[in-house]
């Protein structure tokens, strides 16, 4: 019989999954976007189906590399290349936003190369959080709102949009509950799972995925997947979809029981508020949200949800990941050690490529992290 | 961590006495050889007002240290005029590392050794990880202030977050939009009014506007005459020498509003004019026209070689081509718009923000207006924007036909490509290319 778990192994691993197949028959339009400030209930009020950017089933980078080059990201390059090998065809619009040098300049790259699709947007979204830049970044929304609504010929309304507000929010409530059971010492799921669930529910329409959330949730009842002596640790970093990586960290005893990561508890960070002007509300949840690194007057924030957060769910240590070129997580990574260091928790930063060429050398220093924790208890 | 910034002392105690000396005529010709194009006595002239602007300004730094008065490190691409209206003295933590290997080629090195054994990787600009090295070994002073800009690249966003929690000093970043309509430049004006009211609040000064307006007043006849400078580059032969627009970039961030500044603008501009009024151009034989395409290498000049071995000079690079508009003075919702869009403007943040096509676009006009023979992209190893880009970039050399290099170069840190790196690799280029 197949479990949930069985069906978000399969899911995740497909860069177009069987759900979305599906409403493309169904006549659904799929809207890429790329990181957590492009506020999915637009695309759902719209009528189309929000998918996450996502470079799973990497082919490597040789066609990507003509474009950008060794100095950049791999995961950026990874993506790039399954869009110049026609993997995301099945798109029909893409909609970025200025998160990083890397992916900013996919949307020059993508636009560069001829390939579709035609609607392909970018957000502007400020690198500060002050309320002239809420205003902005509203200013950004109401021009995507009506571009789609020109390209699509479609209405965004606010019924519309409150309604897609409702759907997302029991989304992110029963992805909050899913990881609340892992403050347990008895952990019922693991952060590889996690990971397949949260690539599978970003690839779907909403509906969709609150059925799979709900039935995940269920599954969890009476389970537990703690191995003997798991060391808890709490994963930090950007990038990070391979939950075959987790798995590694897995099998050599790390139990990963929380996360700061763009595909983990950011997504579900808090609610849009159910009341007021739906675009407003929009606004405010998306542009105030939990904030990654390009947010240049939110470090300290970021720092204490992380003190709060190993606090809350006991974890023992902080492993944080970067993956090689990216600027704005190898400043926060530098700086979680000074932060190690005044809050006295033990942490491993790795640098990684996209994909894990590097499996062998994280291997090792994962394993030894945590033989180092063991010999501390 | 601070203490004296020693640095600064030293440099000090040397350059003080170079006003001095490049007046007299011995100085000449190794001042040539160093690049600074000492040839006329109004270069002479040029080369004493930015020695005395630097002087200024590390005097004022000095002056601030010592009598503990509040100091504001501004990004580089942060110009100073709206932070010395509050009469404090700016710092930008980026030149440590230019003053560091001014000093000596291992002592700017001992900079990005410094932040590299903190951790830093050789991946990050080595402006920004010279400025960390040389806050660690105190060669910066304690800033009350930080001003960043959110452009131009990761490693300024990231950087000035970990120079924020190192020093403790409180952080306003001058939001820099994606776009540049109207919209976008109001949102950016009000960015500034906000840095005011930042500035206000944390030195507890009163911003004075008079001040300010008569120092946007300065930088528009400086502006004026860097702009028509610029373009004259389209004449055949080239009328100007681009390492001294370089060189204004600095002066107009750094002493912009002064009448030093001013001067030498006006002095450049006399002399490309006169020069392009007789058709003469600054090389002895002109024989290729290049585009730099980045920043210029700060530890080599680089230009200054091609045009001596190759004939070959710089038409533009990114901080040597300088397009500011006049700035507004007839009311200070007009200023706050000039200095926004000036900013956007600014050399590196004009080609670092935005799409591709504010870089295309920049790059075509130089290709259909200036005559250029080939095309060379340093690409400095911070900018990984430019990184990113460059199928586009070599798209549009080819569409147009213009050779292209593309190297591998650190602006400041000349262990990833070495001065004699790079002059191998220009030399095989235009040999390659039939230019030379």
């Amino acid at each position: 019989m197949t479990t949930v778990f069985d069906e978000i192994g399969i899911l995740s691993a497909a860069t177009e999954n069987s759900v979305i197949a599906e409403a493309r028959k169904q006549g659904k339009k799929i809207i890429g976007y790329f990181c957590s400030y492009v506020p999915e209930e637009i695309i759902t009020a719209a009528g189309m189906v929000p998918y996450r950017m996502r470079a799973v089933e990497p082919h490597g980078t040789s066609r990507a590399d003509a474009y950008y080059s060794s100095m950049n990201c791999t995961f950026s390059r990874s993506c790039f290349d399954k869009v110049l090998n026609g993997d995301f065809d099945f798109l029909d619009g893409v909609i970025f936003m200025n998160n990083c040098d890397h992916t900013r300049r996919m949307h020059d790259n993508w636009r560069h190369s001829g390939k579709g699709p035609e609607f392909i947007h970018m957000l502007y979204v400020p690198h500060v959080i002050t309320s002239d830049g809420e205003g902005k970044y509203r200013e950004g929304l109401e021009k995507l709102v009506r571009e789609l609504e020109k390209h699509y010929n479609v209405s965004i309304t606010g019924t519309a949009l409150t309604e897609a507000i409702k759907l997302h929010n029991k989304k992110r409530a029963l992805l909050r509950r899913i990881n609340e059971t892992r403050k347990s010492p008895e952990l019922p799921v693991k952060a590889s799972e996690m990971l397949r669930l949260m690539l599978s529910v970003t690839a779907m329409p909403v509906e969709h995925a609150n059925s799979l959330l709900e039935r995940f949730l269920d599954a969890l009842n009476g389970r537990n997947v703690s191995e003997p002596g798991g060391m808890r640790m709490m994963l930090a970093g950007g990038c990070v979809e391979e939950p075959e990586h987790l798995e590694m960290m897995e099998s050599l005893g790390a139990a990963i029981v929380a996360d700061y990561i763009c595909l983990g508890s950011r997504y579900a960070d808090r609610d849009v508020a159910a009341e007021g002007a739906p675009l407003s509300s929009i606004t405010e949840r998306y542009y105030r949200h939990l904030s990654c690194p390009r947010m240049m007057n939110d470090t300290r924030r970021r720092f204490d949800y992380i003190l709060d957060t190993m606090k809350d769910y006991r974890a023992r240590a902080l492993v944080a990941e970067k993956l090689k070129f990216c600027m704005l997580f190898f400043g926060e990574t530098f700086l979680y050690k000074e932060e190690s260091k005044k809050h006295g928790y033990p942490l491993l930063v790795l640098e990684r490529e996209y994909g894990d060429r590097t499996e062998g050398q994280q291997k090792t220093r994962i394993q030894a992290f945590i033989e180092q924790l063991r010999n501390f208890d | 961590m601070t203490g004296k910034p020693l640095l600064t002392y030293i440099l000090l105690k040397y350059i003080i006495p170079l006003v001095g000396l490049v007046q007299g005529k011995g100085l000449k010709s190794s001042l040539g050889k160093l690049g600074l194009d000492v040839k006329t006595p109004t270069d002479i002239k040029i080369l004493s007002n930015d020695i005395r602007m630097l002087i200024e300004n590390f005097e004022g730094l000095i002056s601030s240290v010592e009598k503990s008065e509040p100091i504001v490190w501004a990004e580089w691409s942060v110009t100073w005029e709206l932070i010395r209206s509050f009469g404090v003295q700016p710092v930008c933590p980026e030149r440590a590392i230019l003053f560091g290997l001014g000093v000596n080629k291992n002592y700017g090195i001992k900079f990005l050794e410094e932040s590299e054994k903190m951790g830093y990787s050789n991946e990050t600009c080595s402006c920004q990880k010279g400025a960390i090295g040389a806050y660690m070994l105190g060669q910066l002073p304690q800033p009350a202030l930080l001003v960043a800009s959110s452009h131009p690249c990761d490693s300024g966003v990231s950087i000035y977050q970990t120079l924020q929690y190192l020093t403790g000093a409180p952080l306003y970043v001058l939001d820099t939009p994606y776009w540049r309509t109207e919209s976008d430049l109001k949102y950016h004006a009000g960015v500034f009014r906000g840095l005011i009211e930042f500035c206000e609040d944390h030195l507890g000064r009163k911003f004075d506007w008079d001040r300010f307006t008569a120092a946007i007043e300065e930088m528009n006849r400086a502006n004026y005459y860097l702009r028509e400078t610029c373009e004259m580059g389209r004449a055949v032969p080239l009328p100007y020498y681009i390492r001294k627009l370089d060189a204004m970039w600095f002066s107009q961030k750094e002493s912009p509003g002064t009448s030093l500044a001013t001067q030498n603008a006006k002095m450049i501009y006399d002399k490309a004019k006169k020069n392009f009024d007789k058709g003469k151009g600054v090389a002895k034989k002109e024989k290729i026209r290049v585009i730099w395409w980045d920043v210029p290498v700060g530890f080599a000049d680089i230009s200054s070689w091609m045009t001596e071995q190759y004939g070959a000079v710089v038409i533009a690079d990114y901080i040597g081509l300088h397009l500011m508009d006049q700035i507004d003075t007839s009311s200070r919702e007009s200023i706050l718009e000039g200095v926004a869009r000036a900013h956007i403007y600014h050399g590196m943040t004009r080609q670092c923000h935005g799409p591709a096509e504010f870089v295309t676009a920049e790059l075509e006009t130089l290709i259909n207006e200036y005559s250029p023979d080939c095309f060379m992209f340093s690409r400095h190893v911070g900018c990984k924007h430019n990184w990113a880009i460059g199928k586009i970039i070599r798209d549009v050399c080819r569409r147009t036909g213009l050779p292209s290099l593309f190297l591998t170069t650190d602006i400041f840190d000349p262990r990833l490509a070495s001065r004699q790196q790079i002059k191998q690799e220009i030399s095989e280029f235009f040999k390659a290319e039939g230019l030379a």
